[in-house]
């Protein structure tokens, strides 16, 4: 699956592929779809059990509607 | 030179990230506010979960909040931080608190960026590293 197409497919979730291509600056582009949904936990739980290649976005607006300072 | 684009004139520069752990041979790619006030990377719980890192609650650092107080959170080591296709190695990181609401799964903060030249053209849109 192309990660666009899953921007589509799965608007305001989770999506964890496992990454099978990359573009020239290494970020994926496409891969086999492991999970998506609502709760970015149960992803990140799915990957605990696996090795290789993954890749964990946000298919909406990233700090939609929010300000923020962080300091770390 | 390394280049990316982002919406033009937007106060937030979100980048994709490799975080990896050589222990668990597993590598993750995240989205990361590039946060050059921060003087380190920072991770929430659940990437650290997810990446098999180690967090030890004896090893922390103090942290000053954008509450205006100080914390200790934990500190951690990534084997590898990557963006642009330039990667760091041993980079430190703190797990911090970071709601999955906002989208974000990290910050990239000076601990990988003060191994470089960052040139952040947000008129154009245009964050380039070398």
């Amino acid at each position: 699956m192309k990660v666009e197409d899953s921007k589509h497919q799965y608007p305001n979730e989770w999506v964890l592929l496992a990454v099978e291509k990359k573009d020239g600056l290494d970020v994926p582009v496409e891969g086999q779809l492991i999970a998506h949904g609502q709760d970015a936990d149960v992803l990140w739980d799915e990957i605990t059990e696996r090795q290789g290649q993954f890749y964990v976005f946000y298919t909406g607006e990233i700090l939609k509607e929010m300000a923020v300072i962080f300091c770390a | 030179m390394p280049r990316a684009y982002f919406r033009p004139r937007t106060a937030i520069v979100v980048v994709a990230v490799e975080l990896t752990n050589r222990a668990t041979g597993r590598s993750v790619t995240v989205n990361m506010l590039l946060d050059t006030g921060a003087t380190y990377t920072a991770i929430p719980m659940r990437v650290a979960r997810g990446l098999g890192v180690p967090v030890d609650p004896e090893q922390t650092t103090p942290i000053l909040t954008a509450k205006g107080a100080f914390e200790r959170m934990p500190l951690v080591y990534l084997d590898r931080v990557q963006t642009l296709g330039l990667g760091s190695e041993d980079v430190e990181a703190v797990i911090i608190n970071l709601p999955a609401k906002t989208g974000l799964d990290g910050l990239l903060g000076g601990s990988y960026l003060r191994n470089y030249r960052v040139l952040i053209d947000y008129p154009h849109g245009v964050l380039e590293i070398e």
